[in-house]
């Protein structure tokens, strides 16, 4: 499933997510619901914007979520251009749409207002709902499945002092689903925040990572955390704010320590952003060692 | 075998408690958690072609993958008989068992859906050893039809692999030899009778009510489009059986022609295969033997000669 920016005929930000096989055969077209065209989807709140970004499915409840945050024009356009300019600033997402994962159909469009960007779903068999964090009014955002099956929203943390526009960017949930990473992208900050009461979020910690932070990525053991800098091109800082980097954290559970650093500036890499760490080569069996070796060994 | 995987599901459910590191259990082993879309109300776009394949059954004759799936809706998997991640192959058997019990109260889901059970190990996998691993489940009843099969060679069954997307890695002990244990995603088909796949089923999808609820959708939509398809073929066999140079209403002064040239004397063939699977209201139903059924080719063949004059008593047709 690939979720797209915007249609390309207005670049409006009207826009689709659109299904291949692993073989890149295209398969279907399901367009983000609108006022006009619901798509069979029920209304929770005010808006139906048809905005288009992340996307997670939780399978054991059968949904899948998609995020609003902006179209193509908003996101192509220069940051420092675009907080200025005030019919720019209107066209942000303020939904979050619930799929039904097996047909594709949207079920319930709930109101998320300030730009819903990323979104993570809990990993628990008993936990049945998404975080995600909202770009321009900085909060955490629950979508959760309440006491009758039915699909809801609220706002449960404030992510550091909206008024300042700190931008929350990436988020990593733990495996666990007790522990939320979130940075902020123009303080540059990574923040812990504990789920234990996921109604109520507290932030137990933060570390400036550098001048700019984007992408996190949490262990699956919760012992390590990974970021990366680059947002995107057009809205990363510019002259000696614009840092890139890829680094590498250790987490104790009350301090994070750099383990190590890759200076993407100095060895001309250009823009570090998303990181995967699914090589299989990194969890084979141990190399085969020679019958010579094994004999000292074993002699040992 | 089946009695010792319920023997390790337990044991692997049991244990949860006390060793964090057991695995949990898909979902295929439990009820639903949540509403499956209306039967119908959804559809299954066609994801690939399936591809054929030359395979052995239980007897150790040979078979080909696409005159097995002929006609009928097919579920694909693919496993070993030593296989020991429960969330695999055994899945894969225990959701095939629920299915093929359910065959036994549902003669729709008896008479079109069947299930294939192919080796990806057929050096120790014979035909022989499938036959044995196939009959842990032979308690499941008699209706319907879950057929296990292997192939002759790594060699034989690596294109087979390939054209499914089946990557396999064989797992290696720290000292470099072969486990015996086979590395795999699981990947399990729904094919259609026009071998077509609709849906491939993960770990974390496949499920008995899952696979129904697909089939069931997919059979409306099939028998939708063949009514459709037979109405159009009644409606365009009326119209075309008339008589090119018929003089009906010839004996009236306003008699106009109704002959057609030749050359328009041409429409399209009345689809004979869908009509003889879905006769009109009151007609029988065709019977076809198993080992002589009813295909295009012989249709095409069986309409050239009754138009052959040759053939005719009296050289017409």
């Amino acid at each position: 499933m690939i979720t797209g920016l915007s249609n390309n005929i207005d670049n409006g930000g009207r826009t689709a997510m659109v299904e291949y096989s692993n073989e890149g055969k295209y398969i279907a077209t399901h367009w983000m619901p609108t006022d006009e065209k619901l798509g069979g989807a029920k209304k929770g709140g005010k808006f139906a914007d048809g905005y288009g970004y992340d996307i997670r499915a939780l399978p054991r409840r059968g949904v899948m979520v998609s995020l609003s945050f902006t179209g193509w024009s908003n996101y192509m356009m220069d940051l420092g251009k675009l907080i200025k300019d005030g019919e720019a600033m209107k066209r942000f997402g303020n939904t979050v749409v619930v799929w039904d994962l097996h047909s594709k159909k949207p079920k319930k469009i709930l109101d998320v207002p300030g730009a819903p960007l990323e979104v993570r779903c809990a990993w628990q068999s008993s936990n049945n709902w998404c975080v995600t964090t909202t770009a321009l009014t900085s909060k955490i955002w629950l979508i959760y499945e309440d006491d009758k099956g039915e699909w809801q929203s609220k706002a449960i943390a404030d992510i550091g002092d909206a008024s300042k526009i700190p931008l929350p960017v990436d988020i990593s949930l733990t495996s666990d689903d007790k522990g939320l990473w979130v940075n902020t992208f123009m303080d540059g900050k990574t923040r812990y925040f504990d789920l234990t009461d996921i109604n109520n979020p507290k932030q137990v910690y933060e570390k400036v990572i550098d001048k700019q932070v984007n992408m996190a990525s949490s262990s699956w053991d919760g012992k390590r955390v990974y970021y990366t800098s680059s947002l995107l091109a057009n809205w990363d800082k510019k002259g000696a704010d614009n840092s890139q980097y890829f680094k590498g954290y250790v987490w104790d559970g009350k301090e994070l320590v750099e383990k190590f650093a890759v200076d993407f500036n100095a060895l001309k890499l250009g823009r570090a952003h998303q990181m995967r760490f699914g090589a299989y080569s990194l969890y084979s069996s141990k190399p085969k060692q020679s019958k010579l070796k094994l004999a000292e060994l074993l002699a040992k | 075998m089946y009695k010792y995987l319920l023997l390790f599901i337990f044991i692997a459910s049991n244990g949860q408690a006390a060793n964090s590191n057991v695995v949990s259990l898909a979902p295929g082993y439990g009820d639903l958690t949540y509403a499956l879309p209306k039967v119908g109300d959804y559809t299954l776009p066609v994801l690939a072609h399936a591809a054929d394949g030359v395979v052995l059954n239980t007897q150790g004759q040979v078979e080909s993958l696409h005159e097995i799936y002929k006609g009928k809706y097919t579920l694909l998997s693919f496993i070993y008989s030593h296989c020991g991640d429960v969330n695999g192959c055994p899945l894969s058997s225990h959701v095939f068992n629920q299915l093929k019990s359910k065959m036994n109260n549902d003669p729709v889901l008896a008479d079109h859906l069947q299930l294939l059970s192919i080796s990806f190990d057929p050096e120790r996998d014979t035909p022989e050893m499938m036959k044995q691993y196939g009959d842990n489940f032979r308690f499941s009843g008699n209706k319907g039809l879950w057929k296990f099969l292997t192939t002759s060679s790594v060699k034989a069954l690596s294109p087979i692999l390939e054209n499914y997307n089946q990557d396999i890695q064989r797992e290696m002990s720290v000292s470099g030899e072969n486990t015996g244990d086979i590395s795999h995603i699981l990947r399990v088909f729904l094919i259609d009778p026009k071998m077509d796949i609709r849906n491939i089923y993960s770990v974390g999808f496949l499920h008995a009510d899952l696979v129904v609820n697909d089939l069931r959708t997919l059979m409306i939509n099939y028998s939708f489009k063949q009514k459709e398809l037979a109405s159009t073929i009644v409606s365009q066999t009326a119209v075309l059986s008339v008589p090119g140079d018929a003089k009906d209403g010839y004996e009236n002064e306003s008699y106009v022609t109704q002959s057609k040239a030749i050359t328009e004397r041409k429409g399209r063939e009345a689809d004979l295969l869908s009509i003889a699977n879905n006769p009109p209201l009151g007609l029988p139903k065709i019977i076809s033997p198993k080992d002589n059924a009813l295909t295009e080719e012989k249709i095409k063949l069986g309409r050239k000669l009754f138009y052959d004059r040759r053939l005719s008593l009296n050289s017409t047709i």
